[in-house]
């Protein structure tokens, strides 16, 4: 039971953390039909944004979160002037974006390593301690995180549902060309978009970096399990994302259980590779939005 | 049509690899020499990734999976059971076409970015395995090596004997026109499958999935074979890299490799058969101007390859097929021109 208990709870623990890396992925798919291999240059970037504040600037420890979203308000800005503007809604616009967004990622990883240098920091925006229950616990951090997210998800949906803008972002991820027969200005609606899931990536990459250390490639990892997140849960699907996030923790941890910790990665692609094989569009997802 | 296209290709293949063949007799120093093999084995680990995805239009991007499997087979061949490279390099085809089928299989149904999340995340499997392989598997002395050497990488497990064949001086020359003929054979075999019914098959497939499977086109059936195909020469580049480098690492798995070839192939121009060779040359010429500045190397291909790509995402082969046709010149079409089908959908 123990045991039982202890998978359990760090389960939950590596689920909220997956999630959180996921989020800005999925918004991102969901409503501009672009896989952002740049996620993990936002999270960078948020950590770093954290980082500059705090430890440069001098701001409290709770600021961080602010530098956290600008830094990666400002990937979203930079991405959407400097290559999605140019290619969105263009013949192969799909790959085009993706390899854009990789090229990208090296930049930013570059510009961290050369600028700020490649020695790891600890990152300020964190709490200490855990809620001790006989034995094992939850670290305060994880409860952040939890809450973070949450808050986060239930305004995005807000957003999405019932404001003005959502309803423009759902338009143009339906159909671009009838959203602008429409009088939707395209660009501007992806540009907020972009903005908005830079602010989601920039805190969930302060969130995050509590638990490890921030480095200029700390956001590889997370981005490889947000890809693979958003994959099972259906590519666009927030709520697919969410159950496939602490499903997917759940495979991995058992594993990781069972067969020792270098199993985790592998055991977590044979699941999805099976999950696919049943449901090619993941689990939540629509059949594949074809753009031209 | 067809035909005489076909002749033409493999014309200026034969001349091309006839003018680098070559090359060794203008005396150039070891180090360019060096520098070119590398490079000739990064075009012919291309010229197969293009195949995939530039005529097929299948988005895998872990091509470096299949490269990292012939390396590996050729090193771990050689370091355990001291096999010569010479023989392992039909087995390292072999591990790349094995890899390449498991990855083509696992992403039959798969299409667009999810192809891309798969592959990508069975290169990034194969490269966690690799570097967190620690497990004492041999000891010599005091130290102790795990199977495939961890992050490290495994070395001196044997070359090809160049040292012995045809002394010190000419080595580099002997690593050189291996690698070429490596290059060679994998173009020579892209320029008959892209003219022939297959290739035919393939670009159907990229331009319209839907209509090639009304025609009769066996979707899956094609996936497989230009997956196994590429696998094979891909594996094959990876034997003569650890033959040649002597080492072999996981570092060939990392981002930057993949997107260093990613840049040869988008610069050279997608799914144009001189693409993946015009992008070599670009790459090498942007590598040396950037020594000086080693901490911004990726960088560097990175800008070319966002510039290329939103300027002129034809690539190089296509502007100057486009040069070409638009002179009257009596080259036309060799580099594919416009009408061909050789283009963008």
């Amino acid at each position: 039971m123990l045991i039982l208990r202890d998978i359990l709870l760090s389960a939950l623990t590596l689920g909220a953390l997956y999630a959180a890396s996921s989020v800005a992925l999925s918004l991102i798919w969901g409503s501009v039909g672009m896989l952002n291999l740049a996620h993990g240059a936002y999270l960078a970037v948020g950590a770093y944004g954290s980082l500059i504040l705090v430890n440069w600037l001098g701001f409290p420890w709770w600021a961080g979160v602010i530098g956290g979203a600008a830094g990666g308000m400002l990937m979203g800005l930079i991405t959407h002037v400097l290559l999605l503007r140019w290619v969105f809604a263009k013949p192969n616009f799909e790959i085009n974006i993706i390899i854009l967004t990789m090229a990208l990622s090296t930049i930013v990883i570059d510009m961290i390593n050369n600028l700020i240098g490649p020695t790891s920091a600890r990152q300020p925006f964190n709490l200490d301690g855990r809620i001790d229950i006989g034995g094992s616990g939850i670290a305060y951090q994880t409860l952040l995180i939890v809450a973070g997210c949450a808050v986060m998800i239930v305004v995005l949906q807000l957003v999405m549902k019932k404001t003005k803008l959502g309803r423009a972002i759902r338009a143009v991820s339906q159909e671009p060309t009838a959203a602008r027969l429409n009088g939707i200005p395209l660009q501007t609606v992806v540009l907020k978009v972009m903005l908005l899931a830079g602010f989601v990536a920039g805190t969930s990459g302060v969130l995050l970096t509590a638990f490890t250390t921030v480095y200029p490639t700390v956001g590889l990892d997370p981005l490889l399990k947000a890809l693979i997140i958003c994959v099972v849960g259906g590519l666009g699907s927030i709520p697919g994302a969410l159950i496939a996030a602490f499903m997917l923790a759940l495979v991995e941890v058992l594993v990781q259980y069972g067969l020792g910790t270098k199993w985790g990665f592998p055991a977590l692609l044979v699941a999805v590779v099976f999950v696919l094989i049943l449901r090619p569009n993941g689990l939540f997802g629509q059949s594949a939005q074809v753009r031209n | 049509m067809s035909n005489d296209r076909l002749r033409k290709d493999i014309f200026v293949a034969v001349a091309v690899f006839a003018g680098l063949a070559v090359l060794p007799l203008a005396a150039p120093s070891s180090y360019v020499l060096g520098q070119a093999t590398l490079f000739l084995i990064w075009a012919a680990v291309v010229t197969q990734w293009n195949l995939v995805l530039g005529v097929a239009g299948i988005l895998s991007i872990g091509q470096m999976a299949l490269f990292a499997a012939g390396g590996y087979a050729v090193a771990l061949l050689g370091l355990y059971f001291s096999i010569s490279p010479w023989w392992s390099l039909p087995i390292a085809g072999l591990a790349g076409m094995a890899v390449s089928l498991l990855m083509g299989s696992a992403t039959l149904r798969l299409r667009g970015a999810y192809v891309v999340v798969v592959t990508l995340a069975i290169a990034m499997v194969m490269y966690q395995l690799i570097v967190t392989d620690v497990e004492c598997f041999r000891k010599l002395e005091i130290a102790c090596y795990s199977l495939t050497g961890g992050a490290r990488g495994l070395a001196r497990f044997g070359d090809f004997g160049f040292t012995k064949l045809f002394g010190y001086k000419l080595v580099a020359t002997a690593d050189y026109l291996l690698a070429l003929a490596c290059l060679a054979l994998g173009t020579l075999f892209a320029i008959v499958v892209v003219h022939s019914p297959y290739g035919r098959a393939f670009q159907a497939m990229r331009d319209n999935e839907v209509c090639a499977a009304a025609r009769g086109i066996g979707v899956a059936k094609y996936q497989l074979i230009v997956f196994a195909a590429a696998g094979f020469f891909t594996g094959l580049a990876g034997g003569v890299y650890a033959g040649v480098m002597k080492t072999f690492g996981p570092q060939v798995l990392e981002l930057p490799t993949l997107l260093f070839l990613l840049s040869m192939m988008v610069v050279g121009g997608r799914g144009r058969v001189w693409g993946p060779i015009l992008g070599t040359i670009a790459l090498a010429v942007v590598d040396e101007s950037f020594r000086d500045l080693a901490q911004w190397r990726n960088t560097s291909y990175a800008l070319v390859l966002i510039l290329i790509l939103l300027f002129m995402p034809e690539g190089l082969a296509g502007r100057l097929g486009w040069l070409l046709t638009d002179l009257p010149s009596r080259f036309g079409g060799l580099f594919g021109t416009r009408k061909s089908t050789w283009g963008q959908p």
